[in-house]
C-alpha cells in the first residue's frame, strides 16, 4: 500500500471525499506550553524561510517565548512572520524584544519603527530610531533617512529640511528614495491648501466653480448643468404662467435644493481634495520609508 | 512520525482527532521537516492538506497540496495527489483548475480500477455543475450508473440524480444577447429578466416621461419639454436597462446555485451510503 499505510485512517480517499463537504465541527483541545527546544527553533527557522508564517506564529503560541534558548532569535522570526502577515503592531511588540547582541538586530529596529510608522505610532517609531545606534555610516544615513521621513510624515518641514541637509545620496539602496523624499517636501511646502470657504463663495456665484476651484472639475460642470437647468426651467414656467404654477413650484424647489447643495458640496469638495492629497502623500512616504529597509536587509 | 519536541503533549493524530487542526496542521509540518524520505514527506503533506480541509480553509489546503510536484511520482501516489488537487481546487472555487486535474486522473491507471472511478466522476459531476456544463455533467453520472461499483441503494441514489438532469429540471438560464436587443422597448428587458410588474412599471415611467416631454413642446415650453421631459426619459431608460441586466446576472446565478446545490446535496448521500458499505 505504500504510501497509503503511512496516511491516518482519516485520509482514506472515500471518507475525504465526504468530510470535505460535511461541517467539521472544530473542537479545540488543551494545548500545554512548554519549552524550546534547539528542534523547535530549526523548525521555526525553517516555517520562517518558507513562509508558512500562520503555522510560525501557531507555534510560538505553543511554547514559551520568554526565557527559551536562542530568545533574540525567537523573538525575531515572530516578528518577522507578523510583518508578513501584515499584524504590524504585534511586529513591532515582537521585533522590539530582539536584544543588541543578536545579528538581526539593526534589522529588528528599523523594521519594528517602520511598522509602528505604518500603524499611525509616529511618536513611537521616531523613539524606537532615536534610541538606536548605529554601528556604520550607512545604517547612520539610513537611520537619518528614516527619522526625515517620520518628519514628513507629521508635516515637520522644519526637521525635515534639518535632517535631510545631511544626507550624502551616496548609498544606492536608497539614495533614490531620499531624492523623493525631498521632491514629496516640496511639494508639501508649496501645496495650496484652498479655502472652504472661498470654493463655497464660488459656488454661491457660479455653480460649479467652487467644486472645480478645488480640483474636482468633472463634478463641478455636472453641478452647473443640473442648476442651470433646473434653473431655466423655473424660469420658462414662471415666465409663462406665474409663481403659483404647479410646474414653477416644482422645479423652483428643486433648483433651490440643488443649488444648496452645490454651494455645501463644494465646501466639501476643499475638505476631499485636502483628504485625497494626504492620503497620497502619506501612501508615498511609508513607500520611501520602506523600500530602503528592504534593500538593505534583504 | 511523532513530534521530537520535549514537553509536546500530543501528537499530529492525537490533536487531529481531538479536532485542534491548526496544531494538526502545524505538527505535520513538523513531520515533513523531519521526514528522512520522500515517501515520509508526502504522506506529511496529505494529512496537513486534510487538516485544512476539515477547518473549512480550502485556500490553505489548495496551496498546501500544491506543494507536491507531480513530477518522479509512483503511479499510486500520483493518483492520491492528483485528486486531491482536484478536490482542493474545487473547494477553493478553481473549477477550471480542478477540471484539468480530473482529466489528468483519467488518464492514471489508477482510474481504470472501478473502486475510485465512481469518486473521480462524482467530483467531475460537481465540477461540471460549478462550469455550468449540466449536459456534460449528466454523461458523467450516466458513466457512473453504468460502472459496476454500485450497490443498490447506491444506485438508486444515482437514477435520483439522473433524473434531476431531465431537460425539464436543467436551470432555464436566460441569454445576455437576448436582453440586449429585448431591452431596446422600455421595460420589455426587465420582464425578460424575470420582473414582469417592475417592467411594467418601468415602461409606464418612461411612456410618461416621453408624453410629458412631447405635452411640453407642443405647448411651446420648449425648454420644460426638452430637458424635463426628455433627460427623464433619458435617465429611466438607461437607467432600465442597467436594471434588466442586474436582474439577468442575478436570476442566473440564483438559478444555477439552486440546482448546483441540490445536486450537491444527493451525490454527497450516494458518498455516504458508498462509505457506510466501504
Amino acid at each position: 500500500m505504500g504510501i497509503l499505510s503511512k496516511l491516518p485512517p482519516s485520509s482514506f480517499l472515500g471518507f475525504a471525499t465526504i468530510t470535505f463537504l460535511l461541517f467539521s465541527p472544530n473542537v479545540s483541545g488543551q494545548v500545554a506550553r512548554s519549552s524550546w527546544t534547539n528542534n523547535d527553533v530549526e523548525f521555526m527557522t525553517y516555517l520562517v524561510n518558507n513562509r508558512l508564517y500562520e503555522n510560525a506564529l501557531t507555534l510560538s503560541h505553543l511554547l514559551k517565548l520568554d526565557d527559551s534558548i536562542q530568545a533574540d532569535t525567537l523573538w525575531y522570526l515572530v516578528g518577522w512572520s507578523h510583518y508578513n502577515l501584515k499584524q504590524l503592531d504585534s511586529a513591532t511588540v515582537s521585533l522590539l524584544n530582539v536584544s543588541k547582541n543578536h545579528s538581526t538586530f539593526a534589522k529588528s529596529r528599523f523594521f519594528s519603527a517602520y511598522c509602528a510608522a505604518h500603524s499611525r505610532n509616529t511618536n513611537s517609531a521616531k523613539n524606537i530610531l532615536s534610541a538606536y545606534q548605529p554601528s556604520n555610516e550607512m545604517l547612520d544615513e539610513l537611520k537619518r533617512t528614516q527619522l526625515a521621513g517620520l518628519a514628513l510624515l507629521t508635516k515637520d518641514l522644519e526637521t525635515y529640511n534639518k535632517i535631510s541637509s545631511t544626507f550624502s545620496y551616496s548609498y544606492y539602496s536608497f539614495a533614490e528614495n531620499q531624492r523623493t523624499l525631498d521632491e514629496i517636501n516640496m511639494s508639501i511646502a508649496n501645496f495650496n491648501h484652498k479655502s472652504p470657504f472661498v470654493a463655497g463663495l464660488f459656488s454661491a456665484l457660479i455653480p460649479g466653480s467652487g467644486k472645480m476651484y478645488a480640483g474636482k472639475v468633472g463634478s463641478g460642470l455636472s453641478s452647473l448643468f443640473t442648476v442651470g437647468i433646473l434653473g431655466a426651467l423655473t424660469w420658462e414656467n414662471y415666465n409663462r404662467d406665474g409663481l403659483l404654477n404647479p410646474k414653477t413650484i416644482i422645479f423652483g424647489s428643486l433648483f433651490t435644493v440643488a443649488y444648496s447643495a452645490n454651494i455645501y458640496g463644494s465646501v466639501f469638495s476643499v475638505k476631499a481634495y485636502r483628504d485625497e492629497y494626504n492620503k497620497k502623500i502619506e501612501h508615498r512616504i511609508l513607500f520611501n520609508l520602506h523600500i530602503p529597509i528592504r534593500n538593505v536587509f534583504n | 512520525m511523532f513530534s521530537t519536541s520535549v514537553g509536546q503533549s500530543l501528537t499530529a493524530e492525537e490533536y487531529l482527532l481531538k479536532g485542534n487542526f491548526k496544531l494538526a496542521a502545524l505538527e505535520y509540518e513538523r513531520e515533513y521537516f523531519n521526514a528522512q524520505n520522500n515517501y515520509d514527506r508526502y504522506a506529511a503533506i496529505l494529512s496537513k492538506t486534510e487538516c485544512y480541509k476539515k477547518s473549512n480553509d480550502f485556500e490553505n489546503a489548495f496551496s498546501t497540496i500544491d506543494r507536491i510536484s507531480l513530477i518522479g511520482l509512483s503511479d499510486s501516489l500520483r493518483f492520491i495527489v492528483l485528486y486531491q488537487k482536484a478536490l482542493c481546487s474545487y473547494l477553493s472555487n478553481r473549477y477550471a483548475q480542478a477540471e484539468s486535474y480530473i482529466q489528468q486522473i483519467k488518464q492514471c491507471n489508477y482510474f481504470q480500477k472501478w473502486e475510485t472511478s465512481v469518486e473521480i466522476n462524482l467530483l467531475y459531476t460537481l465540477v461540471l455543475n460549478e462550469l455550468q456544463r449540466w449536459n456534460d455533467a449528466k454523461m458523467m453520472i450516466l458513466e457512473v450508473k453504468d460502472s459496476l461499483a454500485l450497490n443498490k441503494g447506491e444506485f438508486e441514489g444515482v437514477e435520483k440524480i439522473i433524473y434531476s438532469y431531465s431537460n425539464d429540471s436543467l436551470p432555464k438560464l436566460k441569454n445576455e444577447k437576448v436582453l440586449f436587443w429585448v431591452s431596446f422597448i422600455p421595460g420589455a428587458g426587465i420582464v425578460y429578466a424575470g420582473k414582469p410588474a417592475e417592467g411594467f412599471l418601468n415602461l409606464t415611467i418612461n411612456m410618461a416621461s416621453l408624453a410629458f416631454g412631447a405635452h411640453q413642446i407642443y405647448y411651446s415650453y420648449y425648454l420644460t419639454g426638452y430637458f424635463g421631459g426628455a433627460i427623464m426619459l433619458q435617465k429611466f431608460y438607461f437607467g432600465g436597462r442597467k436594471r434588466a441586466e442586474f436582474l439577468l446576472n442575478k436570476n442566473n446565478y440564483e438559478k444555477a446555485l439552486y440546482f448546483n446545490e441540490n445536486r450537491k446535496k444527493e451525490i454527497i448521500e450516494v458518498l455516504q451510503k458508498k462509505n457506510k458499505g466501504a
